[in-house]
């Protein structure tokens, strides 16, 4: 199934087809990173994340995605600097991001891996997640029964 | 299917009073006994029903729904990636709606799935001023059982305008109601909204509170169990 037919985000880049370019917005949004970590302005960067999501849900521009993505970015690096775990769903959504905005698949499954270590309960979402990256058809798939676990 | 009883209004009633440290000895822990029992860690958050005038409405409520349920505890799947598993699904946002809650179970993980019908977002235009009519109700629903755990309506007019009489009044307020009807100011609308309704939530296991009120709801269980002679089954988040 072509992933780009319908994305419920209009023009998400992940929906795409997957064929979402590592152009200059997307590095130019990992640029904007290391500007805001300079800058120390990132006090509520996890506040600031309604304002990019929505900014890129309307204008649904490569641009728009990229400054959401890195805005989860640097959320990773102030929770790493800080010693502390970052909120549900950020590894994830910038992994996912990463893998498919930025083309770089490598980097974004480890993000998707972190975010299992870090939110155990998210594997089964992740797992889907992964299956999409690598354009798997069954992206639902039943997970496999634990050992000594009757199937259903 | 079978549906549990609708114990929202009074969970939320008796967590206040939890969480504002006056629970009497004899607390009745009831309702919230239950809510815990269903063990709701991770949430799914579906594309909200519109049913408002205003087409972006979903966009703003999508874009603020996840960090107050964050706080509050949650585990929430991104709602941009679990569109695009819809999507990859071969799922329409308008049928999202459709899915059998125990799928998002089974394929997810999702403990619960969170449905949202905008019933409200218009905005008034008028010379004087100018306003925003929201309103918004919330279900939460055990994916295992099907049943609604928590509900919420949250509703809220914004009114803009009034800088008194004579031109210079006049142009204030129109170029006040432009900025109230600037979409940009919706979104701190939107995440104030959803705050609030999920502020009445219980806490999820990661907030800071919920050992704290685990253990008094424990405490109760077993109170109750001893008082029927039985064994209280215990929390299972």
């Amino acid at each position: 199934m072509e992933a780009t037919s319908k994305s419920a985000f209009r023009d998400h880049p992940a929906g795409m087809g997957m064929k979402a370019r590592a152009g200059k917005p997307f590095l130019l949004g990992v640029l904007s990173v290391f500007v805001l970590l300079l800058s120390g302005c990132a006090a509520d960067d996890y506040d600031d994340c309604d304002d990019s999501l929505y900014e890129a849900m309307k204008y649904s521009t490569e641009e728009a995605w990229a400054a959401h993505t890195a805005l989860l970015g640097l959320i990773l690096v102030r929770a790493e600097e800080n010693g502390v775990q970052p909120p549900p769903g950020v590894a994830a959504e910038y992994g996912f991001n990463t893998a498919l905005i930025g083309e770089d698949v490598e980097k974004g499954m480890e993000y998707l891996d972190q975010e299992i270590q870090w939110y155990p309960e998210s594997r089964l979402f992740i797992e889907a997640l992964k299956r999409l990256i690598a354009g798997e058809e069954d992206v639902l798939a039943m997970p496999a029964a634990e050992d000594g676990e009757e199937e259903p | 299917m079978k549906r549990r009883p609708r114990i929202y209004p009074a969970l939320a009633l008796l967590w206040a009073a939890a969480a504002a440290g006056c629970a009497a000895p004899d607390q009745d822990y009831s309702d919230l006994s239950d809510y815990y029992r269903t063990a709701p860690k991770t949430i799914l958050v579906l594309p909200a029903r519109n049913q408002s005038t205003d087409a972006e409405a979903s966009w703003f409520y999508m874009a603020t729904v996840g960090e107050p349920l964050v706080e509050r505890g949650y585990y929430v799947m991104p709602v941009t990636l679990v569109s695009e598993i819809l999507t990859r699904e071969g799922v329409d946002p308008g049928a999202a709606w459709d899915i059998d809650p125990a799928r998002a179970y089974d394929y997810l993980g999702a403990d619960a799935i969170l449905y949202v019908t905008i019933e409200e977002w218009d905005t008034f235009y008028a010379v004087m001023a100018s306003s925003v009519k929201v309103a918004i109700d919330y279900r939460l629903v055990d994916t295992r059982t099907g049943g609604v755990i928590w509900e919420h309506r949250g509703a809220r007019k914004v009114t803009a305008g009034g800088h008194g009489q004579g031109l210079v009044g006049l142009l204030l307020d129109a170029a006040e109601s432009a900025i109230v009807a600037t979409t940009i100011d919706y979104v701190p609308l939107a995440a104030g909204l959803n705050a609030e309704a999920f502020s009445t939530l219980p806490p999820g296991a990661y907030h800071p509170d919920y050992p704290a009120l685990r253990q008094k709801i424990e405490a109760w269980e077993k109170d109750k169990a001893r008082e029927s002679g039985g064994m209280g089954s215990g929390l299972d988040i």
